[in-house]
């Protein structure tokens, strides 16, 4: 709960950072509140933060901020298990 | 001037048959340690290898071949691939990221349409986001990986192509909504190149200390980027540093980094780049940057803003920043890309004009005590670059005099070969000049001053958009009467505002916000101020259209009223609202 929690206000931080104030909740649709390089520069800089790369079948997928913190999960729970494997 | 290379391919092979160990091109990844550098021999050979299996998949010398990557090798693999084997590359933008691809599936098809190309170019990552471009819009090729095209050829003797061969197709966003396809010889876009070349190493020789060097973060796709940051490296030939736009949007910071750690001394940018930089390069960034080598900081491809150049030489000045660096330029795809210059070294020329006099298309001074609402504020572009000609034409389409307004005609060695396709959207005057679609001045002495746009086109962030896209979305909100509404872009503040002029029975603040949601949602285009008018307030032609420049004049006079002018106009600023209305707020703070 708490790990969520962290993603959530970390990705909020990320875009506040993109954009300068979130005038929008994580429910919302983000290319009617962000421009094309808004948006571009939101998932690079997720992308470098988190060090994790999306698929461009997930991105096509992903319309929220919501959307992008599920997707964040699944591409760090993926590294950790594959950390795992190799320890 | 040192002998120029009659095209793309010759170009390369000479920049690869000298090879130096400090000439190539950089790309910068994540951070400015991160940066593998190619060498023009490696870089040709690469290419090569594509040119190889271009030509076993048929690929004939003129036909077009798209080019949809990032900015990496693989790009200039693909570009001069396509250009060994003769064809000519067309480079489209890679979709953007995170979501709403259906846009960008209609566009690319349409641009697939429009240029006639047998291939698309790209790579593993990108093609899975293309097959819907290929199912819309299927080449007679299809889809090739540049990764496994490289493998799969072997080195070999680029196609020769002579200097009137078709050498680029590069789009113009153009004022329909529909890009227009701007076909350029070898030879035009060498010439272009060389011009831009000439200029920097008239400041920073090839040889200087530190030796010319571009950095750029441009998209390739775009002229700027190609002609005005590649090209000129590759005919010097120099070394060059690229960095992924991407990159740069989220990490400003990122840009100012590699010009100092690799000592740029040239880079070109829009407007809103320097802006951004003055925003969002955080304080503790500037330690240890060195921005003493940057003697050409050219901004162009949207209105300059003086201001901001101000801002950006206050904020970078203690980095070594020199304010004289700063280079307002201008240019169109139509003439490759370059066609006037800020001299190197002066810096901005910024003009006071008397903002009544200037819409009635005379240029005059402001009285130094005159009131700041009363000025219109421009910055100078230089004057035309050596052996162009720029030329002001009025509605009468006689040429106008010094300090008069008109449309902005142009001419010189690098203009297109033509628009491809329909025969009647060709830019040409009857005497072969090359019209901008751009309303401007030629100062006395013959600098270049853009003072607005004849065409409705307009410009936010570096792209061009349709007024009529933003008007539909508009015209889509229940209580605005359907077809009355004109998106124009004021340029009165020295800052281009977009504005949507609506007509309605409701107004209110509510509906204003409504339409600014449509209009950003539908377009990307945040409007700066939604302005809600009484039915029947629009000027329109006689046979019932909007006129948007009109209704602009009035608006800025304060006389758009309604026929009867029972309601003074009803504003309602939904910039509140607006994300992009944050940033550019935050930039117009920034700037004071």
């Amino acid at each position: 709960m708490t790990e969520s929690s962290d993603l959530r206000a970390t990705l909020r931080a990320l875009a506040i950072e993109q954009v300068g104030e979130l005038t929008f909740g994580p429910d919302d649709d983000l290319a009617e509140h962000l421009d094309s390089m808004q948006r571009l520069a939101l998932v690079v800089a997720v992308e470098d933060h988190f060090a994790i790369a999306f698929e461009p079948e997930d991105e096509e997928a992903a319309q929220t901020l919501a959307d992008v913190e599920r997707l964040v999960a699944a591409r760090l729970a993926a590294r950790s298990s594959e950390t795992q494997r190799d320890g | 001037m040192a002998d120029v290379p009659p095209t793309f391919c010759h170009a390369l092979d000479r920049a690869a048959a000298q090879p130096r160990p400090d000439q190539g091109v950089r790309f910068v990844g994540k951070d400015v340690d991160d940066a593998p550098f190619f060498r023009w021999d490696a870089l040709r050979d690469r290419a090569s290898r594509v040119t190889d299996h271009l030509r076993t998949e048929g690929v004939a010398p003129g036909e077009r071949v798209a080019i949809v990557l990032p900015t990496a090798p693989t790009f200039f693999d693909a570009f001069f691939g396509v250009l060994g084997a003769g064809a000519v590359p067309v480079p489209l933008y890679p979709p953007v990221r995170l979501g709403r691809i259906d846009e960008y599936v209609a566009r690319t098809a349409a641009m697939l349409a429009a240029a006639d190309a047998v291939a698309v170019l790209t790579d593993a990552r990108v093609r899975r986001l293309l097959g819907r471009v290929d199912a819309a819009h299927p080449t007679r090729i299809g889809l090739v990986d540049v990764d496994q095209a490289r493998e799969a050829g072997s080195v070999c003797a680029f196609v020769p192509s002579t200097p009137d061969d078709l050498g680029l197709v590069q789009f113009s966003s153009g004022t329909t909504g529909t890009p227009r396809p701007v076909a350029l010889s070898h030879r035009a876009v060498i010439a272009n190149a060389r011009v831009v070349l000439d200029v920097v190493v008239s400041v920073t020789p090839l040889d200087g200390d530190p030796p010319a060097h571009g950095v750029s973060w441009l998209p390739l796709y775009h002229d700027m980027g190609l002609i005005g940051a590649v090209l000129p490296a590759l005919i010097g030939p120099a070394s060059l540093t690229l960095i992924p736009p991407e990159r740069f949007l989220a990490r400003p910071a990122l840009w100012l980094e590699a010009l100092s750690r690799f000592r740029g001394t040239i880079s070109p940018a829009p407007d809103f780049a320097y802006a951004l930089c003055v925003d969002r390069v955080p304080e503790e960034a500037l330690a240890g940057l060195d921005l003493s080598s940057w003697k050409m900081a050219l901004d162009g491809a949207e209105p300059v803003s003086a201001a901001v150049l101000d801002a950006f030489s206050d904020r970078f000045g203690p980095c070594g920043f020199d304010p004289g660096a700063r280079m307002p330029v201008y240019g169109l795809s139509e003439m490759a890309l370059a066609v006037a210059f800020t001299p190197p070294g002066r810096g901005p020329r910024v003009l006071r004009y008397d903002a009544d006099a200037l819409r009635d298309g005379i240029a005059r001074p402001a009285p130094a005590e005159a009131d700041p609402t009363y000025t219109a504020v421009r910055v100078s572009c230089g004057p035309p670059l050596p052996g162009f000609r720029i030329r002001i034409v009025g509605d009468d389409g006689a040429e106008r005099p010094p300090d008069h307004v008109g449309a902005v005609e142009v001419d010189g060695p690098s203009k297109l070969t033509a628009v491809l396709g329909d025969p009647s959207r060709q830019p040409f005057t009857e005497d072969g000049w090359v019209k901008t679609g751009d309303q401007g001045l030629l100062t006395a002495d013959g600098e270049l001053v853009i003072v607005g746009r004849a065409k409705d086109v307009l410009v936010v962030r570096g792209r061009n958009h349709a007024p009529q896209d933003l008007e539909a979305a508009a015209s889509a909100v229940p209580g605005v009467r359907t077809g009355c509404v004109a998106a124009v872009a004021d340029l009165s503040d020295e800052r281009e505002r977009v504005l949507v002029l609506a007509e309605s029975r409701v107004p209110g603040d509510d509906l204003a916000r409504q339409v600014a949601d449509a209009v950003r949602a539908a377009t990307g285009v945040a409007p700066d101020l939604v302005v809600l008018l009484d039915p029947g307030t629009l000027p329109r032609t006689s046979s019932g259209k909007i006129r948007r420049h009109e209704a602009l004049v009035r608006w800025q006079a304060g006389t758009l009223t309604p026929p009867d002018a029972v309601t003074p106009l009803h504003l309602a600023g939904a910039l509140a609202a607006s994300a992009l209305g944050h940033l550019r707020a935050a930039w117009s703070r920034g700037r004071r």
